[in-house]
């Protein structure tokens, strides 16, 4: 698709994520209507909703409004889902898409979360999938999930697809950032590391400045730990990339940020897992990753 | 009078009456029997209406969307039939789940909830109508990514087909330029094609032999995929302008009972070429 094209599409998708309180019949435009003898027609299907297990559903999760795919597999009585989107256009490696009825979905396979049983009844199911449709998605994720993700984007962070990308989490920060099991999903190595290690790091690295390099590698003796203030990274047996957080700040509502992008927002717990299997010492993992914490002190103030 | 025109006069009419719950009402009543829209001048005007307030909700999107409509020369009334055909068809494929809701909650706060579905649909209506206006699903299609969004398809049918902005202005194009560039015994012979497929017995092509009619469907449809190649128009704009304008463009074409007879008239030199 062309560049001025996927502007245009991400102006779109920016301006969808805002609903207005409605003033009557709406008459932005003057004078449009139906075209006269405007021949109406529509084809039926008589296949009945499920309960769970198949539904798409449109929930209010903060300021946002976060459309899902419910998978149904519960979890300490919570509901596994997958955000969905109906901009196709910005399809990735990461993500399926999918029919329902005359409507196209991509379910993105690296943003998922839980909902638990009040979500589900408060949120509204705007489509549904068919019993054979539902099931033949399933196996595609099943394939999905035992096959490598093949890099095929690009890593430009501030290219619309990765802005839709980066949004798209934002929107389900809410709920991802109560899931504390499972690793953070991080722009930086999602996007931009595990699409294209090499230029990445050598990005990083000549961005940072010798300067910047020379004092971390001062300062940091043992090149599997970083230190800040709040918290220090390691990385464990399994090669994974672990955000401990000082004793002191346990508890505290912060944002964790890998450069200016928040990554989770929340009570901080003991520790994260920010990536798994991360193939590099964490100096150089927090090169490009530059993670940050922001305590939301207005918040802590109050308790 | 135009359905603009008309359905203005209808809401100033109604002023006093207006009132959300009755258009929902009647929407939810459209979704019930779909085919009264085309029956119940009333009953349109109020779905229509209710799409009015919910895309109240959504006028942002709906403002950018428009600009890029606007921009790229699309007809404006166009984008309102696609969006309300696109609103309806979805809210179709969703009922019965809005009819389990129906049944489960009271009748204000169940129109509450098909207002929340509208909003919801109509956002989704108003991405779909800016992919297919900068050809965004097009070239999805045609992708080489990791996905294959289209492998085993079954095709739209014409139904979903009419609401596809870029197709039904292809589709408009194409009967356009049939109308004025086709020679009235070429569609003389696409009109037989499309009438001979159905049960009442069709008078054009009378006088030719099978075989002939054989070729003649054969070259005819050969030169309706060239048109479509060499104008540039998607396959789509192509079986919705059989499904759709063809057949009123026949009705107004003349019976011809001979493809050969009217080469003869033309090469005489009679200005009635073809009347036979």
């Amino acid at each position: 698709m062309p560049e001025n094209n996927k502007n245009s599409q991400y102006e779109v998708y920016l301006a969808s994520l805002y609903s207005e309180i409605p003033q009557e019949t709406f008459s932005g435009i003057n004078r449009t209507g139906l075209p006269d003898q405007a021949e109406l027609s529509f084809t039926e299907t008589k296949e009945t909703a499920p309960d769970v297990a198949g539904i798409l559903l449109a929930s209010q999760c903060g300021d946002y409004e976060v459309h899902s795919l419910i998978t149904g597999n519960a979890k300490n009585g919570q509901y596994e889902a997958y955000k969905i989107s109906s901009f196709i256009c910005f399809a990735s490696e990461y993500d399926l898409i999918f029919n329902s009825g005359s409507s196209q979905f991509l379910l993105q396979m690296d943003n998922h979360y839980y909902l638990n049983a009040h979500e589900l009844k408060q949120g509204i199911v705007f489509a549904y999938l068919a019993a054979e449709k539902w099931v033949e998605l399933q196996q595609r994720m099943e394939e999905y999930q035992k096959r490598p993700v093949k890099a095929i984007g690009i890593t430009d962070l501030a290219a619309p697809e990765n802005r839709f990308r980066i949004m798209e989490h934002e929107l389900t920060l809410g709920y991802r950032s109560r899931h504390l099991d499972a690793a953070l999903w991080i722009p930086q190595y999602h996007l931009q590391y595990r699409r294209d290690a090499e230029s990445v790091l050598a990005k990083a690295a000549a961005d940072s400045g010798l300067d910047e390099v020379f004092r971390v590698l001062k300062n940091q003796q043992d090149k599997n730990v970083f230190f800040a203030r709040e918290f220090s990274l390691q990385r464990n047996e399994s090669h994974d990339l672990v955000f401990i957080t000082d004793l002191e700040y346990v508890g505290q509502k912060a944002e964790i940020l890998c450069g200016d992008i928040v990554i989770f927002r929340g009570f901080l717990p003991q520790s994260l897992v920010l990536a798994h299997f991360i193939p590099l010492t964490v100096d150089k993992a927090q090169l490009f990753l530059n993670v940050n914490v922001r305590m939301m002190k207005e918040y802590n103030a109050r308790f | 009078m135009g359905f603009y025109s008309d359905y203005i006069s209808w809401l100033k009419s109604s002023e006093k009456e207006r009132d959300l719950a009755d258009y929902a009402s009647a929407m939810w009543q459209a979704l019930q029997e779909p085919e009264r829209l085309s029956q119940d001048a009333e009953l349109l005007y109020k779905s229509y209406a209710f799409m009015q307030v919910c895309k109240g909700s959504k006028k942002r999107q709906y403002l950018v969307v428009y600009d890029i409509a606007f921009r790229d020369h699309f007809n404006q009334d166009d984008l309102e039939l696609c969006l309300f055909g696109k609103l309806i068809q979805k809210l179709l494929e969703a009922r019965a789940a809005l009819t389990k809701k129906q049944k489960a909650l009271p009748e204000t706060e169940f129109y509450k909830y098909l207002f929340g579905t509208t909003v919801i649909i109509l956002g989704n209506c108003l991405t779909e109508l800016a992919h297919e206006i900068r050809g965004a699903k097009q070239e999805m299609q045609e992708s080489e990514h990791g996905y294959e969004p289209h492998k085993g398809q079954i095709l739209p049918p014409i139904e979903i087909l009419q609401y596809q902005i870029q197709v039904r202005q292809q589709a408009q194009y194409l009967k356009n330029h049939i109308q004025e560039h086709w020679k009235p015994q070429e569609l003389n012979v696409l009109c037989h094609d499309l009438e001979s497929s159905g049960t009442i017995a069709c008078e054009r092509l009378r006088d030719e032999t099978q075989t002939n009619i054989y070729k003649l469907h054969q070259r005819i449809r050969e030169k309706l995929r060239k048109t479509l190649y060499d104008q540039g128009l998607c396959e789509e704009a192509g079986r919705l302008f059989v499904g759709r304008y063809l057949e009123k463009m026949c009705q107004n074409c003349e019976v011809l009972s001979t493809y050969k007879g009217i080469k003869k008239a033309r090469n005489k030199g009679d200005s009635n070429a073809g009347k036979q």
